[in-house]
């Protein structure tokens, strides 16, 4: 027997042991810091979810005592799939009446440790004169590895932090398909009492395999300490109650660890012990292995997110589109941003967002707490009620709620009436989205297909969604010809999927294939659809 | 509308009942998919097709008390063989990930394939699982029936992800010797 068996024969428990895992978990209570749905607020006051955001950026790091920098005191080879190990690092400024002082590692070092030696409060000028890697951002071509969050945490390449709320993850390439750069950052929020404010508390990492990322009047000491580990000197920057760097290189590669305030400190410790001793291979980060985010007009991809967004045509309260935006992840959209003209229909819709959430594509975190709930439980009565809890002066006029799976944002103007616009607007898209299609002259038309003939069973094959896989789109029957139906049958992906997407009648629908179907076949059952 | 009308307008030939199906059932049948598939269109087209398939087995299948079960059986297991046949060019999916976990419950070799009467196995997983208490068999059943990721059962049940995989891997090594003793060793 072997595991997909097992997996396999799951499905054979009994229906009560399946449906008592259909709801919520036994003794389920809202916990701090959960994100809650529905159409109440989320007072979640108080509740300091501290976030790491670790970012290891590629820094050439001001280490050592006097003039001279010490390389890494590590004499192992290169980590695997790293670029080629840099020289040691050119001889960095040393700032006037600043002398290091070295503090050497001991497991358990309290982080404490790291920052008992500053004197003064961290020059904010020379806070602001870091570069942007310090924060994780590099220069060239970018891709994601943010859903390989579980991946990347079996592999090795990055600690398992529990709880965050967000996990990004980057990485940089000049030419070729290895990284010159990492960036990893975790996120929690921390909301207050007044729901208006959340702060962001984040650990960030980055890593680089060059040493010469940073030009060298950019080496900045900011603080006096130096932890040396291992032979290794980790160069720390800030202060214990606020922004904290970490940066060492080791093993050929620069790490930069960075910290927000109010991130516990055994989490912070968890991450720099992490990367210390377990940095990423950059072998898993190679560029055909990440996704590609990138932004399109709406008119070279009009299908994107169709049905979800309103139009004119769909009520006298919608402006005319100003213009739309479409983010691409690996050429399938995952947000769409509308913008509406709102001199030719003033007082009504602005801004309309629609978010296929994924790690990098998330709408603000406030939208997860002030969430009204599901487009399809909306009535006036719950609009009205929404409203009356905004707070004034924190975006009374925007209304985030879940649209069959997908997030969206709706801003309008600050008159406009929650009972005679926006309601009736949300209204309009609820009742299009519920439209099937079934209709029983369809079944009446091809009752008599004889099976095995594509398409199979059509009155219940031909099942009704508002949207619709683009990849396999034929297009509207009224315009179908032999031609259009052979050149359709013969694109090898059509034969592969089995399906036969169309639209008919204002309705997208699918109608099964058969694997032998003809396009002539085909095409008199779209003439019978057809009425001819 | 309650499961028993739903049913009844299916036996009915009742079209109407794929509407009340698909407004009662269908979020959480997309959802069922899209752990499975990561993948909002597939997803639907799963949901689509369980709504087929549904069509074509009550009759004789009357569901009346458990329709969510009866329907999210066939969304699973169309989910899962869309997710095997669908070539992944990147990393293993969900189904790869959690067939490796569950590998752990076997007891014997699981290079040999044998033929598993799906009854028993059945009932012998049921036995153990009712065995458990009722947040570890809510855990299990999240994680490898309803193909939840690890953070998603983490944050349904309000726990550490640490804690997750921790219970989950007990509760497997108690699968994988329940098996044994139950005369599951290959």
């Amino acid at each position: 027997m072997r595991g997909q068996e097992l997996l396999d024969k799951l499905e054979l428990l009994s229906p009560e042991l399946i449906q008592s895992a259909a709801g919520d978990p036994p003794g389920a209570e809202e916990t701090k810091g959960q994100r809650r749905r529905g159409l109440f607020w989320s007072f979640m006051g108080g509740c300091a979810a501290g976030a790491v955001c670790l970012s290891l950026a590629l820094l050439p790091l001001f280490l050592g005592q006097g003039d001279s920098v010490e390389p890494g005191g590590s004499s192992a080879a290169p980590l695997a799939g790293t670029p080629s190990p840099s020289p040691s690092p050119s001889p960095s400024p040393k700032a006037p009446g600043i002398e290091p002082v070295y503090v050497e590692w001991m497991p358990d070092l309290p982080l404490e440790k790291y920052f008992a030696h500053e004197e003064q409060e961290t020059d904010r000028e020379k806070l602001q004169k870091l570069p942007r890697t310090f924060f994780g951002y590099d220069e060239g071509e970018s891709r994601s590895f943010s859903s390989r969050q579980e991946e990347l945490e079996e592999e090795g390449d990055i600690p398992s932090i529990d709880s965050a709320w967000d996990f990004t993850c980057h990485a940089w390439y000049d030419s070729g398909s290895t990284p010159k750069s990492l960036s990893v950052r975790w996120e929690w929020y921390e909301v207050s009492d007044q729901i208006a404010n959340m702060n962001t508390e984040e650990i960030g990492v980055q890593i680089a395999g060059r040493s010469n990322f940073i030009s060298p009047e950019s080496y900045i000491r900011l603080n006096r300490t130096v932890v040396r580990r291992d032979g290794t000197e980790i160069t720390v920057l800030g202060q214990m109650d606020s922004q904290k760097f970490f940066v060492f290189q080791k093993d050929g590669a620069w790490r930069l660890i960075r910290a927000t305030a109010g991130v516990p400190q055994e989490m912070l410790l968890q991450v720099l012990d992490h990367f210390f001793q377990h940095p990423a291979d950059f072998r898993n980060f190679s560029k055909e292995a990440g996704d590609i985010y990138e932004w399109a007009e709406l008119e070279t991809c009009p299908e994107a997110f169709a049905g979800y967004y309103p139009q004119q045509k769909d009520s006298e309260l919608v402006p005319p589109l100003a213009g739309a935006e479409v983010l691409l992840l690996n050429g399938e959209p995952v947000r769409i941003q509308c913008v509406y003209d709102s001199d030719t229909v003033t007082g009504t819709l602005l801004q309309w967002t629609v978010y296929k959430e994924t790690p990098d594509n998330q709408p603000d975190p406030i939208s997860r707490l002030r969430a009204a709930g599901d487009l399809h439980d909306f009535s006036q009565e719950s609009i009205s009620w929404y409203f009356q809890q905004v707070p004034a002066g924190t975006g009374r006029n925007i209304i985030y709620f879940t649209w069959d799976g997908y997030r969206v944002e709706a801003q309008f103007a600050e008159k406009a009436s929650p009972e005679d616009v926006i309601w009736p607007i949300l209204e309009t898209m609820r009742e299009q989205s519920r439209a099937w299609g079934l209709s029983s002259r369809w079944s009446k038309a091809y009752g008599d297909m004889e099976a095995g003939k594509a398409p199979v069973d059509p009155a219940v094959s031909m099942a009704v969604f508002p949207k619709i896989r683009e990849e396999y789109f034929f297009g509207d029957l009224r315009d179908a010809t032999l031609e259009s139906v052979e050149a359709y049958l013969s694109r090898p992906e059509i034969r592969e999927s089995g399906r036969f997407y169309f639209t008919w009648e204002g309705y997208y629908a699918y109608a099964q294939l058969s694997p032998a179907a003809e396009a002539t076949e085909l095409y008199g059952f779209i003439a019978r659809v057809r009425g001819e | 509308m309650d499961d028993e009308a739903i049913v009844a307008l299916f036996l009915q030939r009742d079209e109407g009942a794929l509407r009340e199906v698909s407004g009662k059932y269908g979020g959480r049948l997309r959802t069922l998919a899209n752990s499975i598939l990561q993948d909002a269109s597939a997803a639907e087209e799963c949901e689509n097709d369980t709504y087929l398939q549904a069509w074509n087995s009550i009759p004789p299948h009357q569901p009346g008390g458990y329709l969510f079960a009866f329907l999210a059986k066939i969304t699973r297991h169309l989910a899962l063989d869309a997710c095997r046949r669908r070539a992944r060019k990147k990393r293993a999916g969900i189904c790869a990930r959690l067939t490796k976990e569950l590998e752990q419950c076997i007891p014997g070799s699981s290079d040999t394939p044998c033929q598993v009467d799906g009854i028993l196995l059945a009932g012998v997983l049921e036995s153990y699982l009712q065995s458990l208490p009722e947040e570890k068999r809510y855990m299990f059943l999240r994680r490898y029936w309803y193909c939840d990721s690890v953070p998603s059962v983490a944050k349904r049940m309000g726990i550490t992800q640490a804690k997750v995989k921790t219970t989950l891997h007990r509760v497997r090594a108690g699968l994988k010797e329940y098996l044994i003793k139950e005369g599951y060793d290959v």
